[in-house]
């Protein structure tokens, strides 16, 4: 499967979905929607509140569509609306709050779902998806951010309508937390002796 | 978005030097909640929620100011006559021309009134300050007659007394209303 920031589509394609054709827009969201879908849920966690979000987010797609300009892939354009969105989400404290309830519950079902013996690749993406699922909302968002999307900690700062300290110290404890979660036993306290 | 020094300079410094490089490695793909004809359907459905929303504002405030008619015209007494009253022939003043001084009706209504279990919390405030501010009102008119009962003064606490419970029957008949209660 192509990644979302490597989507491109054809150019009748693209014109057919900006005129409104559903044929066009199906084959569209077809490709972008496991992509975007993939991101928000990811930046978000919770399963409902991603899915509010992915439905704006391609809402917004179709609806801008006459004002991508073919700069960059349609994916990496989804993208950008896709973490637009999510972060919007997350500037709100009521969002945020409406997160954190959720949280608890989509953790037990992963948890139930997850099977944490496989050996494998399989088991180490679900060791990192775990270590991700940990973090509040607002520092997985930040370590995403940081560490894959590529963003500065001034673009981190000015996306939250907060300080660059602020992006710091959420990466910092974030990563604090990461590593007890990759290496429990380098995170213990120094026994006295 | 950082150069490729920063994000070495990054990489290097990270507590985590891989970290990146193992988020990156997840799988970026998942399935979405609902196919295309699913998305078009609630697009469909938002969109004419949307466009009904500027009719639902007015029949909402068309509500409120049925509301206000209603309340002025259901409690009888609670807009009470501009009354007239002179002066003690000890006093000096001239005539006090005072809006209602009789909330008796309006008293009645509200003490019939249920309190209710769920409140918003900004209505609740207003009522809470309307009700402290007319307890208070109270006790200065008790203060009043029992010191050395003034007519004008006694009229203008009375007043105010009247206005404020008027206030505060509006309050709770809106609360009323969005409660849904008769």
């Amino acid at each position: 499967m192509t990644r979302l920031t490597e989507i491109r589509v054809a150019e009748g394609v693209l014109a057919g979905a900006r005129a409104g054709e559903p044929d066009a827009q199906a084959r569209i969201y077809a490709l972008l929607a496991p992509g975007v879908f993939a991101l928000i849920r990811r930046i978000l966690g919770g399963r409902a509140v991603a899915e509010d979000v992915f439905q704006d987010t391609m809402i917004t797609v179709f609806e801008q569509l006459h004002r991508y300009r073919q700069e960059a892939p349609l994916g990496a354009w989804a993208g950008k609306i896709a973490l637009s969105r999510s972060l919007m989400f997350l500037r709100s404290p009521w969002q945020r709050a409406r997160l954190s309830f959720g949280s608890h519950e989509d953790a037990e079902v992963w948890l139930a779902r997850a099977d944490l013996s496989l050996p494998g690749p399989d088991a180490a993406a679900c060791d990192v998806e775990r270590a991700l699922a940990s973090l509040a909302p607002t520092a997985r968002a930040v370590v995403w951010l940081y560490e894959v999307e590529g963003w500065s900690h001034e673009e981190i700062a000015a996306s939250f309508g907060r300080t660059v300290s602020f992006s710091k110290s959420q990466l910092a404890r974030a990563h604090q937390r990461l590593r007890a979660w990759f290496e429990p036993e380098a995170a213990q306290p120094c026994a006295p002796t | 978005m950082r150069s490729d020094l920063e994000t070495r300079t990054a990489i290097s410094a990270s507590p985590e030097p891989h970290l990146g490089e193992r988020l990156r490695e997840l799988p970026d793909v998942a399935r979405p909640p609902y196919d295309y004809a699913e998305f078009s359907r609630r697009y469909s459905r938002r969109r004419a929620r949307e466009t009904q929303r500027p009719v639902r504002l007015l029949a909402a405030a068309l509500a409120v100011v049925v509301a206000g008619w209603v309340l002025k015209q259901g409690l009888p007494g609670l807009i009470g006559t501009v009354a007239t009253v002179a002066d003690a022939p000890q006093r000096p003043d001239p005539p006090l021309r005072v809006a209602p001084v009789n909330s008796g009706a309006a008293e009645s209504w509200l003490q019939a009134q249920p309190r209710q279990a769920i409140v918003r919390v900004p209505t609740q405030m207003a009522v809470t300050e309307l009700e402290d501010q007319i307890a208070t009102l109270d006790d200065q008119l008790n203060a009043a007659r029992l010191s050395q009962p003034q007519a004008r003064q006694l009229v203008l606490l009375q007043r105010d007394r009247a206005q404020l419970v008027e206030s505060l029957a509006q309050v709770r008949y809106a609360q009323n209303l969005v409660a849904g209660l008769p």
